[in-house]
C-alpha cells in the first residue's frame, strides 16, 4: 500500500515535472502518508506510547539547556565541595563527583545522544543505500567487489571496528560517530540491495529502463524510494543500537571526553563511586534504557504495519 | 549444491584475507608506538629502539605484512605488547571461559524466549502479548554493563546470595586442582567427577551468564514471536483447527517445529553482538574469558591482542554465516540462486 | 570448610544429579541458593582468620617473573620471592642489611666492599655466595632490561672471597641505595641464571625469599606459598601461603575486602576510603609514598615559552581545592618536586597556591592575548583523580579567558605525542606520575630536568647547561657530602619553581586497606604497591 503511494507520487512528478503545484502534491501525499502510519501506530498501546515518549524527547532534546535548572553544571562550572550529594529538592537526581547537577547533565545528554544517532545513522544511511541500489541495479562485477567489501566490513563484530578505528583517529565523540557509521553501512547495502533485486522485475523498473532513462536516474528516482520502508523501520531500530553503541564506547573511554555530559560517560565515572552514589549510575542509565527502549519499540511497531505477513491471522 | 558450498568457501577466503589486511593497516598507521608499549612506561630510548628491532618495525610496510602473512599461515599471531605472551596461546586460555558463557547464554534464552514468543503469538494484541513485548523489546535496550554492575550490587553486597566475580571461588582455587581439559570449568569438572568445584562454579556462572543472556532472550523470543505470526496465518494451521485438533497440540507440534529454523538462524548471527556484550561484562565479573582479555587490549591499545581477537571473531562469524546459509539452502522451499 | 564440603555432598546426593534444564531446576536452584548462603556466613567467619593472604590488586600480578627483566607490577610477587642486597626500612628510614651485612665505601666513593650473609640457601637448596652476586648482577647489566641503568656507574665487581663482593665504579655513586633498588637488583640461583622468560613464566623461580611460586596464571593470579627453610626462619602466626590476584574493578576489590574475603587492597577512590574508615572490619592506612603527580609545561612551544605566562597559569591551579575535595585530603600538598619523606625535600620550598589575582598580574605582565590561548592537557586514562582536577582547572582557566581541552589517552600514544619532532605537534600541558628506582631524589632532576639528546622523560623540554652541571654535581656528591648535594637539590627546586616549568600538583599518599586481623602492615614507599608479606601477623 505503501509502496504503491510512492509510486504514483513519483509518478506524478516525473509527468508534470516542471508543474510546481505537483511538488506540493507530493508533499502533501506523503504528509497525509505520514498521517496514516501515525494513526495506524497509535492503535496499540505500546507504539502509542513510544510515539509520545519520542515527541517528548525530542523536544527535551532541542529545548534542553534553556530548561534545565542548573545550566552553568552542563560543562563550566564545578563545585567540588557540593560533591556526591544523594537526590533532593534542589538535585532531582543528585550530583556528581564535581558537585554539578545529574539532572541537568542528564536533560543535555539526550541532545547529545540524539545527535550522535542522527548523524552515525545518516552518515551510514548516505554510504549505505546508495551502494545497495547500485550493486542491485548494475549486477556482475560491480554488484560481486560491493558485496565483497561488505562482506568484510560485515564480518568485524560492531564493536570491535568501532573500537579500532578510534584507536586510529584519537577518542573523541566526532571520531566515535564516525566509527560507527562506519561499522554500520553494510547492514543497510545488504538490505537495499535485496530490496533492489526484487524490485527490477517490477513493471515500473522495466518500463522506465525501456524508454532509455539513465541507470542513475532509475537508481536514484525509482529504486531508492521505494526501498525506503524497510529502510526506515531498520534506522528507526539503530537509532537505539547506536546510542548503545556509543554508550559502550565511552564506557570503554573512547568516546565523549570530560566533561561532555554523555551517559555513558556518566556511568563509566560512576563506577569509581557506585557503591556510595548509586544514583550517579542509575539515572543515566535509565536514560539510555528509556531512549533505546522508545525507538525500539517504534520501529518494532513500523514492522508491523508495514510487514504484510504479520497482518494476516 | 556442491558448486554452492564451494563457491561460499572461496568467498569466504577473499573475505578473511580483507579482514586480514584491514586489520594490519589499522595496527600499522595509528599514531603510537608499539616498542614504547613492550618495554614499559619507564624504559630508556635505547631500550625503545632495540625493542623496534625486536619487533621488526624497522622494516619497510610491504615487507612487515609478508612476514605478517606467513606467521598467520603458521598460526602465529604475534605476540601481545603487555604480557609478552604468543596471542595464539592467550586466545586458547581464554576463549573456552567465554563460550561457556555464551553458550549458557543461549540455551537459557531458548528456554526463556521462546515460550514468552509463543504465548505473545498466540494472544497477539492483548495485556499478555504487550507485556511480553514490552519485556522482549526493554531487555535489548538496557546497557549491559549498568545491568552487569546492579545485579551484583543486589546479589552480592545486599543480599550476598551469589558471588561477587571470578570463575571459581578463592579458597577452591587454591585448595584443589583446576582441571583443564576443555577449558570450560563447567563441563571440566562434570568430566573429573568434582561436584563440589561443579557446585562453586556454577554458583559464578549465575549472574554473567544472566547479564549475558539478555540480548538473546529478547531476539529469541521477538523471533518467534513474528515467524510464530507468520506460520499460524497458514493455511494448514487453518485445517488443523477446522479438523478440530487440539490448540496447545498445534501450536507446539504444528506451528513451533518450523518457527525453529528461523530462531536457529538469528541465534547463531546473534553471536556477534553477544559477543561484543561480553567485551563490557567480563571485566565487570572479573570474567577469564576473552572478553576481560579484549577490554584490557582495548584500554592500553595492544594491537597484537585486538587484531587476534578480530579475526577470530571474524572467522566465526563468516563460518557461522556460511552454516545459516546451508541451513536456509537446504530448505526445499527456497530456490538456490547460483 | 569441611562443613561447606559435607552439606554440598549432601545436598547433591539428595536431588540428584541434572542441575540445570528440568523440571527439578527450580528445586535444586533454590537448594543452592540456601546452602550458599550458609556458606558464605560460614566462611566469612573462616576466611576473617586464615594463613592464606589475599591481596586483590587492580591489574595484572606481573609481567614477566624473570628478575632481571621485570620493569611492571611484577616486583609484588618478585620482592617477596627474591632478595637483595640491602633494603630501605621505612620505619628508620635508613638502608638496612639483607644479604649483605654489612658494607664500607672508600674514601672517594669509587670502591664498595660489601660482605655476604651466610647461612642463605635459595629454594633450590643450593647456597648463597659472593660470586653468586656478582654473576646475578652482571647478568641484569648485560640484558639490558628493566632499570639495568643503575647499574651504569659500575666498572668491575670482585669477589676475593666467598662473602666479599667488591664493586668498582666509574664515578662516586651510592651503591647502598642501588643495591635496594626495587627493580633490577635481585639476587638468584646459579640454575635459573641461565634460563629465559619462558621457564620464569612457567611458575618457576630462583630465589632466596621467604616465598617460593606455587602456582601461576597469567594475566590473572600468582600464588605464593612459604619457604620452610629460609634464612630468617619462621613464626607460627605468619603467613603460609599467599594469593595475588586481579580485581579491576574498584567496586569488587572493596567488597571483597569488605566482606573479609581479600585482607589487603589498594586503589580505591577516595569516596571508597571514606566509607572504610567507619567499616570495624577494616583499618585503612594511608601513608606518604614517595610517588606524586607533576604537570610538564611544553617550554618549547610558544607561548609557553613565556615564563609570566607559566607563572600565571601555575597561579590558577587549584592545588588546595583538589587534594580537599577531589582527593578527600588522601594526598599532600607538594612542597617542590621531591615528595615528603625523602630526602631533597625540603617544606621551606613553600607549597604553591591558588591565586586568581597573582595570576591576572602574571598574564598582564606576558603581555600574551589569552583569547590565543588554547591549551590542550594530556593524560593517562583511567585516572579518575587527573580527569576531576583538569576539569576545575579548566573553569578556572577560563576567568583568566584560557581555553583548555582535556584529552585521556594510553600511554604510550601520549608518550609518542610528547616526542614528536616540531613542538608545535605536542601538547601543551602533559601529566605524569614519577616515583625513583631507588631511594633518591636524583631521579627527578636526572631525568625529568636534565638536556636530553632522545626526548625521554624530560618532558618540559628543559635544556639549560646551568642545570644540567648543578645535577651533574650533585649525582657526585651524593657519596661523599650528602648534605651538599642535598642542598644543591633544593636549590634546583627553587630554579624549577621560580621558572614555572611544572605544576607540583600533589603528592600522593599511599592509601591500603588491611582486614583488622592482619597485624604488621606498614607502608615502605621505597617498594610501590609491594606488600612484605614476611612481616605480617595474623590471628
Amino acid at each position: 500500500m505503501i509502496h504503491e503511494l510512492g509510486y504514483w507520487g513519483d509518478c506524478m512528478t516525473k509527468i508534470f515535472s516542471d508543474n510546481k503545484n505537483i511538488y506540493i502534491n507530493t508533499i502533501t501525499s506523503k504528509l497525509r502518508l505520514l498521517k496514516k502510519t501515525i494513526l495506524l501506530l497509535s492503535r496499540n498501546i505500546l507504539t502509542r506510547g513510544a510515539l509520545i515518549g519520542a515527541f517528548l524527547l525530542i523536544l527535551i532534546a532541542i529545548l534542553a539547556p534553556m530548561i534545565v535548572p542548573y545550566p552553568q553544571d552542563i560543562a563550566d562550572a564545578t563545585h567540588s565541595a557540593l560533591k556526591l550529594l544523594p537526590p533532593s529538592l534542589i538535585h532531582l537526581f543528585g550530583t556528581d563527583e564535581l558537585g554539578r547537577d545529574i539532572f541537568s547533565r542528564v536533560l543535555v545528554g539526550t541532545r547529545i545522544s540524539f545527535t550522535t544517532a542522527i548523524f552515525a545513522v545518516g552518515l551510514a544511511l548516505i554510504i549505505g543505500v546508495p551502494l545497495g541500489a547500485v550493486a542491485g541495479t548494475l549486477g556482475g562485477w560491480i554488484d560481486e567487489v560491493i558485496m565483497r567489501i561488505t562482506d568484510v566490513f560485515l564480518s568485524f563484530p560492531p564493536l570491535l571496528l568501532a573500537i579500532a578505528i578510534v584507536a586510529l583517529a584519537g577518542p573523541s565523540l566526532k571520531n566515535a560517530i564516525l566509527a560507527i557509521s562506519l561499522s554500520w553501512w553494510p547492514w543497510y547495502t545488504r538490505l537495499v540491495r535485496g530490496q533492489t533485486i526484487s524490485l527490477k522485475e517490477r513493471k515500473f523498473v522495466q518500463a522506465a529502463e525501456a524508454i532509455g532513462t539513465k541507470p542513475s536516474t532509475i537508481i536514484f528516482k525509482h529504486i531508492v524510494p521505494n526501498t525506503i520502508s524497510p529502510v526506515i523501520v531498520q534506522a528507526s531500530m539503530d537509532m537505539g543500537g547506536v546510542i548503545l553503541t556509543v554508550a559502550s564506547l565511552s564506557f570503554l573511554g573512547l568516546g565523549a571526553q570530560a566533561p561532555t555530559p554523555e551517559w555513558g560517560l556518566m556511568i563509566s565515572t560512576s563506577r569509581n563511586y557506585f557503591l556510595d552514589a548509586w544514583w550517579y549510575s542509575i539515572f543515566p542509565g535509565m536514560a539510555i534504557f528509556v531512549t533505546v527502549l522508545i525507538f525500539n519499540l517504534l520501529g518494532d511497531g513500523l514492522r508491523e504495519i508495514l510487514d504484510p505477513k504479520t497482518q494476516k491471522r | 549444491m556442491y558448486k554452492y558450498i564451494c563457491r561460499r568457501l572461496l568467498t569466504g577466503l577473499i573475505v578473511i584475507l580483507g579482514v586480514v589486511t584491514l586489520t594490519f593497516l589499522v595496527t600499522r598507521i595509528v599514531p603510537s608506538d608499539p616498542a614504547a608499549k613492550w618495554v614499559g612506561p619507564r624504559a630508556s630510548s635505547d631500550q625503545i629502539a632495540a625493542a623496534r628491532i625486536e619487533l621488526r618495525l624497522d622494516k619497510s610496510l610491504p615487507v612487515q605484512y609478508c612476514l605478517y602473512i606467513k606467521d598467520l599461515l603458521h598460526g602465529n599471531l604475534g605476540r601481545s605488547l603487555s604480557t609478552h605472551q604468543p596471542v595464539a596461546d592467550e586466545l586458547r586460555s581464554f576463549i573456552p571461559p567465554t563460550l561457556e558463557l555464551v553458550l549458557l547464554a543461549f540455551i537459557f534464552a531458548v528456554f526463556i524466549g521462546v515460550p514468552l514468543g509463543m504465548y505473545s503469538a498466540k494472544y497477539k494484541d492483548s495485556a499478555l502479548d504487550n507485556i511480553c513485548r514490552l519485556f522482549s523489546i526493554g531487555v535489548v535496550s538496557m546497557p549491559t554493563f549498568w545491568v552487569a554492575l546492579f545485579l551484583q550490587l543486589i546479589f552480592y553486597n545486599k543480599l550476598g546470595w551469589l558471588p561477587l566475580a571470578g570463575e571459581v571461588g578463592l579458597e577452591m582455587s587454591v585448595l584443589s586442582d583446576i582441571p583443564h581439559i576443555t577449558g570450560m570449568l563447567l563441563i571440566d569438572s562434570l568430566l573429573t567427577g568434582n561436584l563440589e568445584l561443579f557446585g562453586n562454579a556454577f554458583m559464578h556462572i549465575i549472574l554473567p551468564c544472566l547479564t549475558v543472556s539478555l540480548y538473546p532472550i529478547g531476539l529469541v523470543s521477538r523471533m518467534t514471536r513474528s515467524a510464530l505470526l507468520e506460520v499460524l496465518g497458514e493455511d494448514y494451521i487453518t485445517a488443523a483447527h477446522s479438523y478440530g485438533i487440539n490448540e496447545t497440540k498445534v501450536l507446539w507440534e504444528y506451528a513451533l517445529k518450523n518457527t525453529l529454523g528461523p530462531t536457529a538462524i538469528v541465534l547463531t548471527l546473534s553471536l556477534g553482538y553477544t559477543l561484543t556484550n561480553t567485551f563490557l561484562v567480563e571485566a565487570i565479573y572479573s570474567w577469564p574469558g576473552l572478553g576481560s582479555y579484549v577490554a584490557k587490549s582495548v584500554t592500553v591499545l595492544d594491537y597484537p591482542a585486538i587484531v587476534g581477537v578480530t579475526l577470530f571473531s571474524s572467522i566465526c562469524y563468516i563460518l557461522l554465516n556460511l552454516i545459516a546459509d546451508l541451513i536456509i539452502a537446504l530448505d526445499p522451499r527456497v530456490r538456490l540462486l547460483g | 570448610m569441611k562443613e561447606y564440603r559435607n552439606t554440598l555432598k549432601n545436598m547433591i546426593h539428595m536431588k540428584g544429579v541434572g542441575v540445570m534444564g528440568s523440571r527439578k531446576c527450580f528445586n535444586i536452584q533454590s537448594c543452592v541458593l540456601l546452602f550458599s548462603v550458609i556458606f558464605l556466613l560460614f566462611a566469612s567467619t573462616a576466611i576473617a582468620a586464615p594463613k592464606i593472604a589475599v591481596y586483590a590488586y587492580h591489574s595484572e600480578p606481573y609481567i614477566d617473573l624473570d628478575p632481571s627483566v621485570e620493569y611492571s607490577n611484577g616486583i609484588i610477587p618478585l620482592q617477596n620471592v627474591y632478595e637483595t642486597l640491602t633494603r630501605y626500612n621505612a620505619r628508620t628510614k635508613k638502608i638496612e642489611p639483607l644479604l649483605a651485612t654489612k658494607w664500607v665505601a672508600s674514601s672517594d666513593g669509587l670502591k664498595w666492599t660489601f660482605t655476604i650473609r651466610s647461612g642463605v640457601k635459595f629454594h633450590d637448596g643450593t647456597n648463597l655466595t659472593a660470586k653468586i652476586v656478582k654473576d646475578s648482577i652482571e647478568r641484569t647489566m648485560r640484558l639490558k632490561k628493566s632499570a639495568s641503568y643503575i647499574w651504569d656507574a659500575v666498572k668491575a665487581i670482585d669477589t676475593p672471597n666467598n662473602t666479599t663482593v667488591v664493586f668498582t665504579l666509574k664515578n662516586p655513586s651510592p651503591m647502598d641505595l642501588i643495591c635496594s633498588a626495587s627493580y633490577a637488583a635481585f639476587i638468584m640461583s646459579p640454575e635459573s641464571m641461565k634460563m629465559d622468560s619462558s621457564w620464569f613464566n612457567s611458575g618457576k623461580d630462583g630465589g632466596s625469599g621467604p616465598y617460593s611460586i606455587a602456582k601461576v596464571q597469567k594475566g590473572e593470579q600468582i600464588i605464593l606459598k612459604a619457604f620452610k627453610d629460609y634464612w630468617g626462619g619462621w613464626k607460627p602466626d605468619q603467613f603460609d601461603g599467599v594469593i595475588i590476584k586481579k580485581y579491576a574493578e574498584s567496586s569488587a576489590r572493596r567488597q571483597l575486602v569488605e566482606k573479609g574475603e581479600a585482607q589487603i587492597t589498594e586503589g580505591l577512590s577516595a569516596t571508597d576510603l571514606n566509607a572504610l574508615s567507619k567499616n570495624p572490619n577494616v583499618v585503612v592506612h594511608a601513608d606518604p609514598a614517595w610517588k606524586n603527580a607533576i604537570a610538564f609545561w611544553n617550554t618549547q612551544k610558544s607561548p609557553l615559552d613565556n615564563v609570566n605566562l607559566r607563572r600565571a597559569l601555575c597561579y590558577a591551579y587549584p592545588y588546595d581545592e583538589v587534594v580537599k575535595n577531589v582527593l578527600d585530603g588522601r594526598a599532600k600538598k607538594a612542597s617542590g618536586l621531591v615528595p615528603v619523606g625523602l630526602w631533597g625535600h625540603s617544606d621551606k620550598l613553600g607549597a604553591p597556591k591558588f591565586d586568581i589575582a597573582k595570576a591576572k598580574k602574571y598574564l598582564a605582565l606576558s603581555g600574551v592575548d589569552p583569547k590565543k590561548c588554547k591549551f590542550e592537557v594530556t593524560f593517562t586514562s583511567g585516572y579518575e583523580e587527573y580527569r576531576s582536577a583538569m576539569q576545575i582547572y579548566k573553569t578556572n582557566l577560563k576567568k583568566l579567558g584560557i581555553d583548555l581541552n582535556i584529552h585521556e589517552m594510553t600511554w604510550d600514544s601520549e608518550w609518542e605525542r610528547s616526542k614528536n619532532k616540531n613542538p608545535k605537534d605536542r601538547q601543551d600541558l602533559l601529566i605524569m606520575n614519577w616515583w625513583p628506582d631507588y631511594p633518591s631524589p636524583l631521579s627527578w632532576f636526572y631525568t625529568l630536568m636534565h638536556s636530553e639528546k632522545n626526548i625521554s622523560f624530560n618532558l618540559s623540554y628543559i635544556n639549560n647547561p646551568k642545570i644540567d652541571k648543578l645535577i651533574e654535581e650533585a649525582d657526585t656528591k651524593t657519596v661523599v657530602n650528602r648534605k651538599e648535594a642535598e642542598n644543591i637539590f633544593i636549590n634546583l627546586q627553587e630554579i624549577a619553581i621560580d621558572q614555572a616549568y611544572f605544576i607540583n600538583m600533589f603528592d600522593r599518599e599511599a592509601c591500603w586497606v588491611v582486614n583488622k586481623n592482619v597485624k604488621g602492615f606498614y607502608n615502605n614507599p621505597a617498594y610501590e604497591t609491594v606488600v612484605f608479606f614476611y612481616d605480617l601477623r595474623t590471628k
